[in-house]
């Protein structure tokens, strides 16, 4: 396998789960704090709003808005896409398979079905702490009773919603 | 590593390491909650050991991190908003798929 197919075609399901798990201490080792995405995401709303009252956003991982947060998620963007983009295989799409195969609904419609989903990733995780990398890759390996808990109760929304999407309507 | 933007390099690797998972594949996540296809699942589970082993290691090794200090582990606390906040964020994860 060249340097150039093991950048643009998925990895083994094995390697890449490994991959995966060693980023955690790789990132305690880089940076001694827990792994975490969807705090960032506060600080996002904190460009747009930087002088907002909300108490929710003055919390102390809010005190200043260009914390490493908001680096890490730039980076996560770019190394998903860079290599795509670095390939010549990099496009915007608007559908998915099998949502537009079986939903067909109009480009509107699932767009505001995709909307909707992004915003119940972004309350859910606030209401909950954390997202996936929190409570999932960080909590789970160290423990946690918020991470079983979380990942749980993750894997019930989903399925829920799923199945009565692709089984029970369509 | 204290300068925040530094922190768009070790971004890049998980999200490099993120998407060659296939944790941004739409398809494959409706195929592992609709119980077809689970190599999401097994994905999730090898990642999930491999830290387990990797953060026991460190821990027991006492190992420090690059700044010099001892490597804390940090958790979320458990608390209503966990059940609550994962049941909202799992429908907002089975309708994006991502």
């Amino acid at each position: 396998m060249d340097i150039i197919n093991f950048l643009t075609d998925p990895w083994p399901w094995w390697f890449a789960g490994a991959m995966v798990g060693l980023f955690l201490p790789f990132f305690y080792y880089l940076a001694n704090r827990p792994l975490g995405v969807s705090t960032g995401y506060g600080n996002f709303c904190k460009i747009v709003v930087p002088h907002t009252k909300l108490e929710a956003l003055n919390t102390k991982a809010y005190k200043e808005i260009f914390t490493w947060r908001v680096f890490f998620i730039i980076g996560i963007i770019l190394g998903a896409a860079v290599p795509k983009i670095l390939s010549g295989d990099f496009s915007l799409i608007t559908e998915f398979a099998k949502f537009n195969s079986t939903v067909t609904a109009s480009i509107p419609l699932s767009g505001l079905w995709f909307l909707t989903g992004g915003i119940l990733l972004g309350l859910g995780s606030r209401i909950g702490h954390g997202c996936t990398s929190a409570h999932t890759i960080n909590g789970i390996p160290n423990f946690a009773s918020s991470g079983f808990v979380a990942s749980a109760s993750f894997f019930a929304g989903a399925i829920l919603i799923t199945n009565i999407i692709y089984r029970l309507i369509f | 590593m204290k300068k925040p933007y530094l922190y768009i390099f070790p971004g890049m690797i998980f999200g490099l390491f993120l998407s060659k998972a296939e944790f941004s594949n739409y398809d494959l996540f409706m195929e592992m909650f609709l119980f077809n296809d689970l190599r999401l699942l097994w994905t999730m589970l090898v990642a999930i050991g491999v830290a387990t082993v990797s953060m026991t290691l460190l821990k027991r090794l006492k190992l420090t991190s690059l700044s010099g200090e001892p490597v804390q582990a940090k958790t979320k606390p458990l608390h209503r908003g966990t059940l609550i906040g994962g049941l909202i964020f799992g429908l907002g994860w089975g309708m994006s798929g991502a």
